[in-house]
């Protein structure tokens, strides 16, 4: 993005604000994932409730930004990189909502889970799964603050790997669900938990296609 | 140059450099733009980069300053270098018409205000140039407003059907090039959006070259945009792309307000 100053001084201020929230909005999603880590391995029922609670704050984040994203396209009428800052932002918005979505999800999930399923040596394929998309959070949120579109391409290919290992995490609860009737319903969450993964790491993928188009004008493929 | 057809440009500046001076200092710098046809150009940049000095040079309206001088390139318009002592600027001004900013219908009827340029050419039958201040007034956008009182004064109508009263005139003379300078500066919204809807039905039949300092407006009506800086042809592309993506570091500071 352009980094001159605009000549009006309330259009920078603006900006400047859409920018901080939408960065304060991933914050809360950082905290709220790593809580979700943490719930899970140490079975934290706790910890899921306060992730359902903050879900809240994350959904009214999203209506302040789609505010004043519309502010800002009606007062100044942006074009250059800062309209597809301005329009991004909107969309970006709304996948970091979806991110608080599927970690709610996780977390009612968590919540369902047998603490003996903990044990098991395959759960440290879902954690494996955790690290990656918190890497790949962690390239979203300063390819945002930073500007950068090759932090947000460090976040690309995490989108197949996620893939990969969710595909291997169902085919092995699959697998035990037909060997353990009784731990079906463990299996079964963590099956939604690593699939609940997989979709955050592609919506972290969706925003860092639209942070390199913010910065490149380059269209996502 | 870019442009899209493989037809020839019906405007094509070319390397042109011109001077208020005799040569001292020039006002234009080697500007390559070329206009396709029945498509709208927007000229735009800040204020005292060329904008009109390019834009009257299409037509010849510089050559009524003494100590003006073309020093360098050419401009050919349908192919023809315009400023070779055969093209008579009379015969040139009849196909490419200009509107001012300042909207100046003469203190004549509305009906003698656009019959003026036909009277001009010639005897003409009645019949003949009442339809043709028809058609021409049609094409503007007018006719419906003053159909009935064609013989008032055209300085009792508003500034926005002042406007169109001056473009009526303009294309009474069935020019095929229409320049325009900022043609609604001096108009409110709703005149100005009749103004821009009519430049929309009159690329159809007109090639239209504008300068204008509004960047919406640009972004509505014109098909590419040319950004002046300081006398020189800094970025000249598809308006779309000029406004969404411009190549320009200097492009983009200018059309989104910031400090160069
Ligand atoms: N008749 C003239 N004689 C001498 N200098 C002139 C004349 N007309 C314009 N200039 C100078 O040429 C430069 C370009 O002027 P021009 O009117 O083409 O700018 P512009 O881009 O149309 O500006 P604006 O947006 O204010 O209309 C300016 O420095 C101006 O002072
Ligand atoms: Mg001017």
């Amino acid at each position: 993005m352009n980094i001159n100053s605009h000549i009006l001084t309330p259009f920078n201020d603006d900006l400047k604000e859409l920018k901080e929230n939408l960065s304060s909005m991933l914050t809360l999603i950082e905290t709220s994932f790593n809580r979700a880590e943490e719930a899970f391995v140490n079975n934290d029922q706790a910890l899921c409730d306060s992730i359902i609670v903050s879900d809240e704050a994350i959904n009214n984040k999203e209506v302040v930004i789609d505010n004043l994203a519309m502010d800002i396209l009606l007062k100044y009428k942006p074009v250059a990189s800062d309209l597809r800052f301005v329009v991004s932002s909107i969309s970006i918005a709304k996948s970091i909502e979806r991110l608080g979505d599927h970690l709610c999800r996780i977390a009612k999930q968590i919540k369902k889970l047998d603490k003996s399923v903990l044990m098991a040596p395959d759960v440290e394929y879902i954690k494996d799964l955790f690290s990656l998309a918190k890497e790949q959070l962690a390239h979203t949120k300063e390819a945002i603050l930073t500007h950068d579109a090759s932090e947000a391409g460090e976040c690309l290919d995490g989108e197949e790997r996620a893939k990969e290992t969710s595909k291997q995490i169902s085919a092995i609860f699959v697998n035990l669900m037909s060997q353990d009737n009784e731990g079906i319903p463990n299996y079964l969450s963590l099956i939604f938990i690593a699939r609940s993964i997989q979709r955050f790491s592609k919506l972290c993928t969706n925003i860092a296609e639209d942070i390199i188009y913010i910065e490149t004008s380059k269209p996502n493929q | 140059m870019e442009t899209s057809s493989e037809e020839r440009p019906i405007i094509e500046i070319d390397d042109f450099s011109f001077s208020y001076n005799r040569g001292e200092t020039d006002t234009l710098k080697n500007i390559s733009v070329s206009c396709p046809e029945k498509k709208v150009t927007a000229f735009i940049g800040p204020s005292g980069c060329g904008k009109s000095t390019l834009l009257r040079s299409l037509n010849r309206i510089n050559d009524l300053v003494d100590t003006a001088c073309i020093t360098n390139g050419q401009i050919r318009i349908m192919g023809q270098d315009i400023n070779t002592p055969e093209v008579d600027p009379i015969e040139l001004r009849k196909n490419v018409g200009m509107v001012f900013q300042k909207y100046n219908p003469f203190p004549k009827s509305i009906y003698d205000n656009v019959a003026y340029g036909l009277n001009l050419q010639g005897k003409q039958k009645q019949s003949d140039l009442d339809d043709a201040v028809e058609k021409s007034l049609r094409g503007a956008a007018l006719w419906d407003e003053v159909k009935d009182r064609l013989k008032d004064s055209a300085l009792g109508l508003s500034g926005g059907q002042q406007q169109r009263l001056c473009i009526a005139r303009t294309i009474a003379v069935n020019p095929k090039i229409i320049l325009m300078d900022e043609p609604c500066s001096a108009l409110d919204p709703i005149a100005t959006a009749h103004v821009e809807q009519l430049i929309n039905t009159l690329k159809q039949e007109y090639t239209i070259v504008i300068v204008t300092h509004s960047m919406q407006q640009a972004t509505r009506i014109s098909d590419n945009t040319a950004f002046f800086y300081l006398g020189e042809l800094i970025e000249f592309s598809p308006t779309k792309e000029l406004f969404s993506n411009p190549k320009n570091k200097r492009t983009e500071d200018y059309v989104s307000g910031r400090f160069g």
